[in-house]
């Protein structure tokens, strides 16, 4: 009998409420591609862009989740914008 | 209302300054000058004989049956030919007239078979009440000669018979063909007595001809030589309610004709302001779905989704996916839930779907099908111009000197308004089409695109940036536009990137492979108009710089200074019928209503005050970002409303294992659909046919849904909704739509002037409808934009990370066809399919060579996610290194090949380019063959248990 398609472990995911959400590897990468998409505009504006991008569209498990990311992988625009959410 | 026709005028409304004034039978009539005779005396309530006049086409003069006496003029003109003019005084009834037209009348009953009482259009009929309004009593000659009484039927088209032998040969089914379609399918076959009707060449029917079965020939017809089957079937309506469709983005307006409880036909409605009178091969005759023996109508739970579904009560049914909800919530948080509403269902629906999930679930996590669609139009308009939508009606397009059409198919997904483009095509509007595949628009019966761009997939941005370059270097920019409606310093940041030779169309030429005079030429084209119109689609959003695109779109039409009047303008076409409606409504999960933030402390101490509960101020999870969380084990439910994410949504594998890791997923829609494959609850939904409401077009449109028949589920999904959240405890009372319109239009501006009742009155309104625009608004943006000065915006071109290799050298891109739609649950279940049963892969000859294929061999096509298999067709409508399919049929599942790829901005998926191989295949892949066998074990319904 074919397996149902699902993901692995499924069934014992963690009690996580409202914790750090998805793949953070998969948050650099789309913090990456905010970055890179106003990099045109100069570092600082870009760096405000992302950051505020961020601010306005993803919800605080994914803000969570970049800021518990350990910032390997971030373009310089893209880590300016995080270090900057930190601080809030 | 009862049924009865709808008032013809004979020809065509004329748009005049000047007016005159004649006398006709006595009675004075003023018209705009260039009013035929024949119009002017249905204007003042009269009603000339006529046959092959209609007023949704040019005046013909050939039936000769519109004959009148004009003072001083010599002989008998025919009304609808002849112009009204100042002081003209008209005869319409006369001895000799009547004579005329009883002579004429007797030609064509004497080649017209006299079965009357059984013919299926019997007291519906123009010949029948035309040979009753003439007089006529007897017919001295024809029976004993030659006739065409025994002309075989054909019944090859599944919606529609063409019975020759009642045909008059008025040509108003050719001339509706030509005119109205712009299809030119159909054609008058003969000379004198052989003329015939004639579909496509010797030897085709109706079927295999070029006929799009979008049925004005069948409206046009005055007789019933094209008939409806379904009207032979059921007979002639009793009743009628004119209401929206419910299928594409256009939002036609139709008359629901009606038998009882039976729908009989669908006829387009003249007065709608989105179509004119016209109609598609969907929203006409594919409604059959309405009543497919698919339908769920009782409620079903089951435990885990390895169960089989057990039918419940809707108290049950209810009762228990509250208590899921709250439990999951109780040892959750708030953040676990979250809903998507629906683009094909109402306003009022999907309001409350969003609210539901504010207020009842507790989070924002709510979103909608145009994540997937137009939320980098969104993005990308309310950045540039202040707010999400289309800049025209879809009557600006007769005013357009200039098309351009980017990334949208509009024969194939808006078929009713590509015919109005094609009109005005043919009238001497210049197109240019910037696509990668050959779409029919570029070339069709009398028209032929002055440039067609066949950019490299994921190249859009480089395209438009280098059009820009050849505006703003070549002194093409309307400078007093900029200067007066813009933001100065924003155009001088941007006019001097796109100024950079990196943007020239000759540096960029090798990436977009778009020749750069080729390029120059349209740039110059589109800049000088003078009134240039963009029209684009999903070719342009489902990119991973859709978002960039739709800002570099709205920047050339600044540049240009194409913006704020009829004529020009940005148009995106909407796929769904409610895709704009959904978006308005606040189906975003940053948004409220209105397009305003939830972090906007006003706007949501607003709501929060209607609502009487407190609002989370952060925004919610995307689509894309729920199914990532629900792996992670942070989102554990979802309310999906008429939607079907496993099929519609990219790389289903990670939807599948998104859903499947879910505590209840609960789907409310017409059928079992690929979703409700992994839900834990289902909630029957009802048609369009079926529930009150509104859908807004893609022209900010919005119009009235009205009820035709009962739901066969006994609810309309908005009582669903209700019931659902008043099971959580909200105690929600709405008691009929119009209510929640009222919440809607005291909670956002754009729609403070709307109600069910002006909409009544109105037919339609365009948003916004506010103290400023108390009639709406037909053209936005008109004497300042929404943000006040618009916003250039560098869009700078950053390829997509999808790459082509030696393992994967193609790149795939996917699209709809005419007669599918969407996911197909709707069109897949109606006569349709017989023009497109399944997926097919267009492939290019070269590349098919390569492959030693040909058209009709399945193939595998793969990619880095995925593979299915499908049959292919070689054809020199994609360029060599492209191929194409479309989504229409779980059997294929194209998505299973699509990546998570998306928009930088909003996340919307990059279906436009998938680096895929393509190679012969011998079977089903091992996806298709284990997906079709959960999906039977899936929707397997335990019997019902014996009744006590």
């Amino acid at each position: 009998m074919p397996s149902w398609p699902t993901a692995p472990g499924a069934s014992r995911l963690p009690n996580r409420r409202n914790s750090a959400i998805m793949d953070t590897g998969k948050l650099a990468y789309m913090a990456n591609q905010i970055a890179r998409n106003f990099a045109a505009q100069g570092e600082d504006e870009a760096v405000a862009a992302t950051l505020d991008h961020i601010a306005k569209f993803w919800d605080p498990g994914m803000k969570a989740g970049i800021l518990e990311h350990g910032g390997e992988g971030l373009s310089p625009i893209a880590a300016r914008a995080i270090s900057a959410l930190r601080e809030g | 209302m009862t049924y009865e026709r709808q008032k013809d005028f004979g020809t065509p409304e004329v748009l005049a300054e000047t007016q005159v004034t004649l006398i006709i039978d006595g009675r004075e009539v003023t018209v705009p000058a260039g009013t035929s005779v024949m119009r002017a005396a249905a204007e003042c309530g009269g009603s000339i004989p006529k046959l092959c006049a209609t007023d949704n086409m040019k005046a013909f003069g050939s039936c000769r049956l519109c004959l009148v006496e004009i003072e001083g003029r010599k002989g008998t003109p025919a009304s609808c030919t002849t112009p009204a003019e100042q002081g003209m005084v008209v005869a319409t009834q006369t001895p000799r007239l009547e004579k005329l037209r009883r002579g004429v009348m007797e030609l064509y009953i004497s080649d017209h078979p006299l079965d009357c009482l059984t013919c299926s259009a019997n007291n519906d009929c123009e010949l029948q009440d035309q040979a009753a309004a003439v007089g006529l009593r007897d017919v001295r000659y024809g029976y004993e000669g030659a006739d065409h009484l025994g002309a075989p039927v054909d019944t090859s088209n599944p919606y529609f018979d063409f019975d020759p032998s009642k045909c008059i040969v008025c040509s108003r089914c050719v001339r509706a063909c030509d005119e109205v379609q712009g299809t030119l399918a159909l054609t008058i076959d003969g000379r004198g007595f052989a003329s015939m009707v004639s579909a496509g060449q010797t030897g085709d029917d109706f079927l295999s001809s070029e006929c799009v079965s979008c049925g004005a020939c069948v409206q046009a017809c005055p007789t019933a030589t094209l008939q409806e089957k379904s009207v032979k079937e059921i007979g002639k309506p009793e009743r009628s309610v004119v209401t929206t469709c419910a299928y594409c983005g256009v939002g036609c307006t139709f008359r629901a004709e009606m038998r009882g409880e039976q729908l009989v036909r669908m006829v387009p409605w003249k007065d709608g302001k989105a179509n004119r009178g016209h109609s598609c091969v969907k929203g006409r005759f594919a409604w059959g779905y309405a009543n497919h023996a698919d339908r769920i109508t009782s409620p079903m739970i089951r435990e885990t989704i390895h169960e089989p579904w057990r039918e419940v009560s809707w108290d049950e049914a209810l009762a228990y996916t509250a208590g899921k909800l709250n439990a999951i919530k109780a040892q959750y948080g708030a953040r676990a839930l979250g809903g998507i509403t629906s683009s094909r269902c109402t306003n009022e629906e999907t309001f409350l779907v969003q609210k539901l999930v504010r207020a009842g679930f507790g989070s924002n996590n709510v979103d909608t099908c145009a994540r997937v669609c137009h939320s980098p139009t969104g993005y990308g308009l309310k950045t540039t111009f202040g707010t999400s939508a289309g800049t025209q009606d879809f009557d600006s397009v007769m005013q357009a000197d200039v098309m351009l059409v980017i990334g949208a198919n509009p024969t194939d997904a808006h078929p009713v308004f590509a015919s109005r483009m094609k009109r005005r095509l043919r009238q001497g509007a210049k197109l240019i089409v910037i696509d990668p595949r050959r779409i029919d628009l570029v070339r069709t019966p009398h028209v032929s695109a002055e440039h067609h761009l066949a950019l490299r997939p994921g190249t859009n941005v480089a395209v438009l940036t280098a059009m820009a370059h050849v505006i703003v270097t070549e002194g093409l920019v309307d400078q007093a536009f900029v200067a007066e409606r813009c933001d100065v310093d924003a155009f001088e940041d941007w006019a001097r990137f796109v100024s950079d030779e990196r943007h020239s169309p000759e540096f960029l030429a090798e990436v977009t492979g778009v020749p750069a005079t080729t390029l120059r030429e349209a740039a110059r084209l589109y800049a000088k108009g003078p009134n240039s119109a963009i029209y684009y689609g999903l070719g342009v959003t489902e990119h991973s710089q859709g978002s960039s695109t739709v800002m570099a779109i709205a920047n050339l039409a600044m540049a240009t200074g194409n913006i704020g009047r009829p004529g020009v303008g940005v148009n995106p076409l909407r796929g769904q019928n409610n895709v704009q409606g959904a978006c308005d409504m606040g189906s975003f999960p940053h948004e409220l209503s209105g397009y305003r933030h939830i972090s906007d402390g006003d706007t949501r101490a607003l709501f929060e005050a209607d609502w009487q509960v407190s609002l989370d101020d952060d925004p919610g999870l995307r689509i894309p970002n729920m199914l990532d969380a629900a792996l992670d084990g942070s989102f554990r439910a979802i309310y999906i409303q008429g939607e079907d994410i496993l099929q519609s949504d990219p790389d289903t594998r990670h939807v599948a294992a998104g859903l499947a890791a879910m505590d209840c997923v609960i789907v409310h829609d017409l059928f079992l659909n690929e979703t409700a494959n992994y839900a834990h609850v289902f909630l029957p939904g009802s048609t369009f046919l079926e529930k009150d409401g509104t859908f807004t077009n893609a022209e900010r449109r919005i119009q009235l849904v009205r009820k035709v028949m009962e739901p066969a589920n006994g609810l309309q999904d908005w009582q669903v909704t209700q019931a659902l959240a008043n099971a959580m405890g909200l105690g929600w009372t709405y008691t009929h739509p119009r209510e929640i319109m009222d919440e809607i239009a005291r909670l956002t501006p754009s729609f403070e002037g709307v109600s069910f009742e002006r909409l009544d009155e109105q037919g339609s309104l365009q948003w916004p409808v506010n103290e400023a625009n108390p009639d709406g608004s037909p053209v936005m943006h008109v004497d300042g934009f929404v943000r006040g000065k618009g916003l250039f915006v560098v869009t700078d071109y950053v390829p997509t990370d999808e790459k082509t290799g030696l393992r994967f050298p193609l790149l795939l891109t996917t699209g709809r066809i005419l007669s599918q739609y969407n996911v197909g649950a709707q069109t897949r279940r109606t006569a349709n399919v017989v023009w497109h049963e399944e997926d097919v892969l267009e492939i290019h000859p070269v590349d098919a060579e390569n492959r030693g294929l040909k058209s009709g061999d399945w193939v595998r096509l793969a990619s880095r996610k995925g593979e299915t298999t499908l049959r292919a067709k070689v054809t020199d409508r994609v360029a060599p290194g492209v191929v194409y399919t479309t989504f229409h049929h779980p059997e294929t599942q194209a998505n299973v090949v699509t990546t998570d790829y998306s928009d930088w901005a909003t996340n919307c998926p990059e279906y436009k380019v998938t680096a895929v191989q393509v190679s012969r295949s011998n079977g089903p892949s091992d996806w298709q063959e284990n997906y079709a066998e959960l999906a039977d074990r899936s929707r397997r319904i335990a019997p019902a248990e014996p009744a006590e």
